[in-house]
């Protein structure tokens, strides 16, 4: 079609949908339905119901209380659970919408066959006990002599200070059934942390998940038990990681599956050796060890891998630097940043040229800003699929290029690292959107600047003349120190 | 003299022999045996070929009471009694002097056909539309069944626990002895049909013929008699001595698996035949007249053995719980049955299972009421084809030339679509004058049946294969692609023709 064709049907389009969503069609359609001034004095007393179908319609529940999702709606409640429970763990309602959404059939599936498979399993499902205040009464547990099960659950319920309400009821879950297999995975949650002793802080709950997880399989404790400590204090997160999950893991993959222990049967049975029946060995305690751990003084240590690994921009900014107080203007905070200047030992050739990498790295990694994101063109560019990530690469190599008609040129291991940087962004940005955001944080021409500045630092200072005073404060003559000079050729 | 050389007499009647020397192709001397120009040697090598070609053969063969037949048929099933109605029907074939030989006896079809016993046998087989109306146009046999235990049933559907396919089908179900009968019928009707078929006559051998220049077989049977054969036709099963006189390999291997079948009761009169396919095999209820029905179900050796041992009230209740209840769900069921528990336990627990949503029984929604007993056995399942269906004089047909999983139902229509093709291939060679016992009167019978039997065999044998994987994301995989070939007409239009 001719430009012109094209230009003509745009224009005409605007009409054409105003046509169809006029005013006019809403009344023919009524008159279509037979709505249309027409008020049928029947109406009011017939009692079926003669409006039109209505557009959306869910279908039949499984159960009382049932909500069938469509796939879109599930769509949804899994992202606005993610964000939700990400930021408010503490809102029990983002937990349980991200543990039902995110229960897809086949893995309850897997966990029904699992219980069809074992005989006391296959009595949960045919008896469905429920854990309610009245199949758990406290007073007789209390009364239950000491290191039973019941008698531990009580201690621990009185510990956490907490009350075993009954647990939010399953609704998003299709066939009932299956519903029945998560409610009574939510309903023993409690029963994990008394035969394990982990407290209801987050730490307890995240160890707690990432045990459910490796037995169970829900995926909704897989989520938290990888994302849920990222929120955390370094000295938590090493606690964690070194201690709890190592435990939760062993434990959990070498137990016997607890979806099929008939928790409500074996309140009478001892504690430890219902533990060792089971598999699962108690970890050390949580609440002794974070008191002893505050009483130590914040150690190096804490600053570990976890960390470390998600830290991925460059470590320092070599573009602003903050202004030493004294020099602060009356209008400017403590903290307030000023332009960098670059170092002065180096000479004005290489600084020019170290000055115009700047601007490049600058412009190609922090020019813009969105919301609060500070990204350069080179992050725009690379948005594009995989030409954008070419055409980067590309101008990461120029800058590279540019570095290297310093003087002498860059050495060879220097340029090695940084045409690495320049690969491992290409290699990110080849991944399709994660990469590109992880390119915008990575900003590998800024750490190929700081590397060529850190170099040309170095490569002047080392070459700085030692100043040798005239009258020798060591002493030593002017030319001591030097090769002697060839001797003269007689003329 | 070279082996071109030939000895070709003057004329029927005289003595004088010509001797034509071919050297290069092109003949060059004729050489008058009369002429004293002759050399010795020469002579001496004419007289030796006098007396050992030309003159043996004008001699009747030493064996004296051996009975000459241009078809020997061994094997009496349906095959072979098919064969049979065929060349006599076919009139370019019906004077060839034929002998139908059947080792068991066919008294029980005989019987059949003035008595029929209450309950069904349990080998029936499954007909398609081209099989039946060969037997009806072709053969004109179709008038001879009792019709009163030949079903028709118009739909199949074929699911398992993720997708189904439904496909619009004319078949017929009968039993074979009732295939058996009808052709005794038919061919009684024939000139020449019935007295050539000599049943309770076992083989005991086949031999070359080793008397001087014919080469058709002699059949040596039990009770005495000999019968030399133009064509020997092999229609007597997988471990067919046709084929093994022939020295024709067959090819294929074990299923590691047993069909079990028998014949149950239905709660409600269907036309529709179903088959779940279950990790170890499908399961195949096909519709009888009236509410009966009969199914054929493989499972590995183990499994049919609890399965044939488990007690009556059990089996129905097996049956219900392996059409609806997710394939899961049934190893359980299988362990008890084998730890012989207790019978009302074992159907307290089929049927606390199938009274769960109705999401299970979504595609069969029939129940399975009662076994008959004694209905109950098993055969193990091979895929099996001979290298070729012809050697010279010899022709297979049916399980002799090839074996099939019996889930698509094939195996006797592969058979009487072989005998179809023979009785072609076999009239175009009379009527081109052809001594139909060779190998260029036979040629097209296995040019045309050989591919043709090869595709279906490898068919069946993929479908198990396929439906034999049981992994998650295969089988969501596989139910996908069921799911969607039921909603293309066209392409199960092409299916249900080529079957």
């Amino acid at each position: 079609m001719s430009i012109g064709a094209r230009r003509q049907l745009s224009i005409l389009s605007i009409p054409a949908l105003l046509m169809v969503f006029s005013k006019e069609n809403r009344l023919a359609d009524l008159m279509e339905q037979g709505r249309l001034h027409y008020n049928d004095s029947n109406t009011a007393l017939n009692k079926e119901n003669k409006q039109a179908k209505p557009y959306f319609e869910r279908r039949e529940p499984d159960y009382p209380d049932h909500i069938p999702l469509t796939h879109l709606e599930r769509l949804g409640m899994i992202i606005g659970s993610l964000i939700g429970s990400y930021f408010h763990p503490e809102r029990n309602e983002f937990i349980v919408g991200l543990g039902e959404s995110t229960a897809f059939p086949f893995i309850l599936k897997k966990l029904q066959h699992q219980m069809l498979s074992d005989p006391v399993g296959r009595r949960i499902l045919r008896e469905r006990p429920r854990m309610t205040l009245t199949s758990l009464d406290l007073d007789y547990l209390r009364s239950l002599p000491a290191n039973t099960l019941g008698r531990t659950y009580v201690e621990w319920l009185d510990k956490e200070g907490v009350s075993p309400d009954t647990r939010v009821a399953v609704r998003y879950i299709d066939n009932e059934e299956l519903a029945y297999v998560f409610q009574r995975y939510r309903e023993c949650h409690d029963f994990y942390h008394a035969i394990t002793g982990l407290p209801i802080i987050i730490e307890g709950e995240i160890s707690v998940k990432v045990l459910e997880y490796f037995n169970i399989g829900i995926p909704m404790t897989g989520l938290g038990a990888a994302f849920a400590p990222l929120r955390l204090k370094p000295k938590q997160k090493e606690r964690l990681y070194s201690i709890y999950y190592p435990w939760a893991i062993r434990n959990g993959l070498r137990s016997k599956p607890l979806i099929n222990v008939f928790w409500e049967e074996l309140l009478e049975r001892d504690v430890d050796e219902l533990r060792n029946e089971l598999g699962i060995e108690a970890p050390p305690d949580l609440r002794e060890l974070r008191r002893q751990q505050g009483k130590k003084l914040g150690s190096k240590s804490a600053r570990k891998t976890a960390d470390k690994l998600l830290q991925i921009g460059p470590s320092e900014d070599p573009y602003f630097e903050p202004i030493p107080e004294n020099e602060l203007h009356f209008y400017q905070r403590k903290g307030a940043v000023r332009k960098r200047k670059l170092p002065d030992i180096i000479p004005s050739s290489d600084l020019k040229i170290l000055e115009s990498v700047k601007r490049k790295a600058y412009r190609l990694d922090l020019q813009l800003s969105l919301c609060g994101l500070r990204l350069g063109w080179a992050g725009v560019i690379g948005l594009l699929p995989w030409i954008g990530d070419a055409i980067c690469f590309c101008l990461a190599l120029q800058l590279i290029k540019k570095a290297d008609s310093i003087e002498g040129g860059l050495p060879p291991a220097l340029k090695q690292k940084m045409t690495a940087n320049a690969m491992i962004d290409f290699g990110f940005g080849l991944v399709p959107i994660v990469g590109d955001l992880i390119n915008i944080i990575y900003k590998c021409n800024s750490r190929n600047f700081i590397l060529l500045e850190k170099y040309l630092v170095e490569k002047y200072t080392a070459q700085v003349p030692v100043k040798v005073g005239t009258s020798g404060a060591d002493g030593a003559a002017p030319n001591e120190g030097k090769p002697p000079l060839p001797p003269r050729l007689e003329p | 003299m070279s082996h071109r050389d030939i000895l070709v007499p003057d004329c029927n009647n005289c003595l004088k022999l010509t001797l034509h020397t071919h050297v290069g192709g092109k003949r060059k001397n004729r050489i008058h045996l009369q002429d004293r120009k002759i050399t010795t040697v020469r002579k001496i090598i004419a007289v030796r070929i006098i007396w050992c070609q030309l003159i043996p053969s004008m001699i009747p063969s030493p064996i004296l009471n051996t009975l000459k037949r241009d078809v020997v048929i061994i094997g009496g099933g349906p095959a072979g009694l098919l064969l049979l109605a065929a060349l006599k029907t076919s009139p370019y074939l019906r004077h060839l002097l034929c002998t139908l030989i059947e080792g068991g006896s066919l008294a029980l079809a005989k019987q059949f056909g003035v008595d029929p016993p209450k309950e069904y046998t349990n080998r029936i087989i499954s007909l398609t539309p081209a099989t039946a109306s060969y037997m009806d146009l072709g053969m004109g046999c179709w008038n001879h069944l009792h019709h009163d235990r030949l079903k028709r049933y118009n739909h199949i559907i074929a699911y398992d626990d993720d997708g189904k396919i439904g496909f619009d089908m004319d078949a017929y179900m009968v039993e074979v002895i009732n295939v058996q009968l009808a052709l005794l019928k038919r061919l009684a009707e024939l000139e020449n049909g019935f007295e050539n078929v000599w049943d309770q006559c076992k083989v005991t051998e086949i031999e070359k013929n080793g008397g001087s220049g014919s080469d058709w077989p002699i059949v040596k049977l039990s009770n005495g008699k000999s019968v030399e054969a133009r064509l020997l036709v092999g229609c007597d099963g997988f471990n067919s001595p046709v084929r093994h006189f022939a020295r024709i390999q067959s090819r294929g291997w074990p299923y590691d698996r047993f069909g079990v079948v028998a014949t149950i009761k239905v709660s409600k009169p269907t036309q529709v035949a179903y088959q779940k396919f279950l990790p170890t095999g499908p399961l195949a209820i096909l519709p009888l007249e009236g509410d009966d029905a009969t199914i054929v179900w493989s499972l590995t050796p183990e499994l049919s053995e609890t399965l044939c041992a488990a007690p009556s009230e059990v089996f129905p209740h097996l049956v219900n719980a392996a059409m609806k209840l997710d394939s899961h769900e049934l190893p359980y069921i299988y362990e008890m049955v084998k730890n012989n528990d207790n019978v009302d336990n074992v159907i307290d627990e089929i049927q606390w299972r199938l009274n769960k949503a109705s999401v299970f029984d979504k595609y069969y929604d029939n129940t399975v009421t009662k076994v008959f007993d004694k209905s109950r056995a098993r055969f193990p399942l091979k895929m099996s084809h001979a290298d070729t269906y012809v050697a010279p004089r010899i022709a297979l047909v049916g399980d002799a030339a090839h074996t099939i999983h019996p889930l698509a139902g094939q195996g006797l229509n592969l058979g009487q679509a072989d005998v179809q093709l023979l009785v072609g291939a076999l009239e175009k060679a009379s009527t081109r004058g052809l001594d139909i016992g060779s190998t260029l009167a036979l040629e097209p019978y296995v040019s045309e049946r050989w591919p043709a039997n090869h595709v279906m065999l490898g068919v069946c044998d993929k479908f198990h294969k396929v439906f034999g994987v049981n992994w998650g994301p295969f089988n969501a995989m596989r139910g996908f692609g069921m799911n969607t070939l039921d909603s293309l007409g066209l392409a199960k239009n092409l299916i249900v023709n080529q079957v």
